[in-house]
């Protein structure tokens, strides 16, 4: 019926005795107390709110069971500050946010900025290359917003790219690194 | 926080051989993960209400990933469909399976969901069923008695035949490779972006250096009970030189020769449609995919 797991959490190793049928997105949000990460559509899997990162791959944490991230490593919205090294330091993705404005409610952004950080650290492996408005759209088709019509969304990547286009490879691969930020126990 | 039904047991075996023992072990309350994109749905709402789970997810050996000495692409059943749209042998050499790959679902569906998944979940809806069927795939299954292989136009062109029995597990799929100058593609259209396919169509076509076709494979999905071979479109198109008009002449006789069921999503006629409009586009794009020009 239970299950011990250790689940590293935005640098934290988490060890936990946690029920078989518990969702991920539960265990982050009520064992962990991560409720950055949003439940918008009733765990059905359809608008991407509880979107994080896992092992490097954005992932509906309502589609996944806890038991499965055992072993992972998962980044979840509260982690993206710790990327940069120093207190407060915006993630070039929620800098991107900031300047370009790409919230209303802010409902829909932390599952927003999960598959945007799959996206651009596929970018980045790839050599950083120009992001098209479509290959954007195309890439957040998992992704529902109700306010912005995605407009702003779409300019926030770009931004996003256009900042980390201008960074040293090694500075850039640096916000990707999901090494970096530890391995600390719990 | 929503319930699941309670489960008594998850494994997460790490070869094929446990993985077997504990399908054969584990009864008829049991469910099998592989990528767990259509099953999470059916045991949030507890349609299904497993005592066991078996998550495949850790056996290496069904995430293999091989091009045999005679071009042949071998692919374990936990390879995600990210890992095929990324893959540049399976872009260049089976480019219908890349793209259908990357129209199922959303991102993150890709980065979790599998070819295992999508082959042997219980509908004929998917996407792959179509394209394996169109790109000559054998189907490697397992069970504790051994191995067997089925051919895809076989078993998936035929709803009465089931693919697994009690205790048995897809291990891979098998494509051969096209011939020189072929070229492959694969368009649906979906009552969402990229949602099931209300009209899925894979195209696999061979021209020769005088630009006559040699070869034509075309299958049709999302229709019930079966995908459908449009081989009266493909004869159309053997023995032609090819352009956009005898494609147009192709995509027409296929949707006059497919037999599209009317549901809640689209009616016959309407499919009819999608056939003769995504017709043309897929045969197109497998066209010059062949000749060379994309």
């Amino acid at each position: 019926m239970e299950n011990a797991v250790s689940v590293t959490v935005n640098g934290r190793v988490h060890d936990k005795t946690i029920p078989i049928r518990m969702l991920l997105v539960d265990f982050l949000r009520d064992e962990l107390g991560l409720t950055g990460t949003h439940v918008g559509c009733t765990y059905e899997g359809r608008c991407g709110a509880c979107t994080v990162v896992v092992d490097g791959r954005a992932t509906k944490s309502c589609m996944m069971l806890a038991v499965q991230a055992n072993g992972c490593r998962v980044v979840t919205v509260e982690g993206l500050e710790n990327f940069g090294g120093s207190p407060g330091a915006l993630h070039p993705i929620q800098q991107g946010f900031w300047e370009r404005h790409g919230l209303q409610c802010g409902y829909c952004t932390p599952g927003m900025m999960m598959t945007i950080f799959d996206i651009l650290a596929t970018n980045v492996r790839e050599g950083a290359p120009e992001l098209t408005a479509e290959a954007i759209r195309q890439s957040l088709v998992g992704n529902i917003c109700r306010c912005t019509g995605y407009s702003h969304i779409v300019e926030a990547v770009q931004s996003a790219a256009a900042q980390l286009r201008a960074m040293v490879p090694e500075e850039r691969a640096a916000w990707f690194d999901t090494a970096r930020l530890g391995e600390v126990r719990a | 926080m929503v319930q699941l039904a309670p489960v008594g047991t998850y494994h997460m075996p790490d070869s094929l051989a446990e993985c077997l023992d504990r399908v054969a072990d584990g009864g008829d309350d049991l469910v099998i993960l592989a990528g767990g994109q259509a099953i999470l749905p059916l045991l949030k709402n507890r349609s299904l209400r497993p005592e066991v789970l078996v998550d495949l997810s850790a056996v290496a050996e069904l995430r293999r990933r091989e091009i045999a000495a005679d071009g042949t692409l071998m692919l374990g059943a936990m390879r995600r469909h990210r890992e095929l749209y990324e893959d540049r042998a399976i872009q260049s050499g089976w480019s219908a399976l890349a793209d259908a790959a990357a129209a199922i679902g959303d991102l993150q569906v890709q980065n979790r969901g599998t070819i295992g998944g999508n082959l042997v979940f219980g509908t004929v809806l998917t996407d792959l069923k179509q394209v394996v069927m169109c790109l000559d795939g054998r189907l490697r299954v397992v069970g504790r008695s051994g191995v067997r292989e089925v051919a895809a136009r076989a078993l998936f062109g035929d709803p009465g035949h089931a693919l697994l029995e009690p205790g048995e597990l897809l291990d891979s799929i098998a494509l051969p490779p096209l011939p020189e100058r072929s070229g492959s593609a694969y368009r649906k259209f979906g009552i969402t972006t990229n949602g099931r396919p209300v009209i899925g169509i894979a195209a696999a076509l061979t021209i020769g250096a005088d630009g006559i076709c040699t070869g034509a494979s075309i299958v049709v999905g999302g229709l019930v009970p079966a995908p459908c071979e449009a081989r009266i479109a493909a004869q159309v198109l053997i023995g032609q030189a090819i352009d956009e008009d005898v494609i147009a002449h192709a995509a027409l006789a296929a949707a006059e020769e497919i037999k599209p069921q009317s549901d809640a999503r689209a009616s016959a006629s309407y499919r009819r449609q999608l056939v003769r409009a995504i017709g043309r586009e897929v045969l197109g794009q497998a066209w010059q995919r062949a000749i060379g020009t994309c």
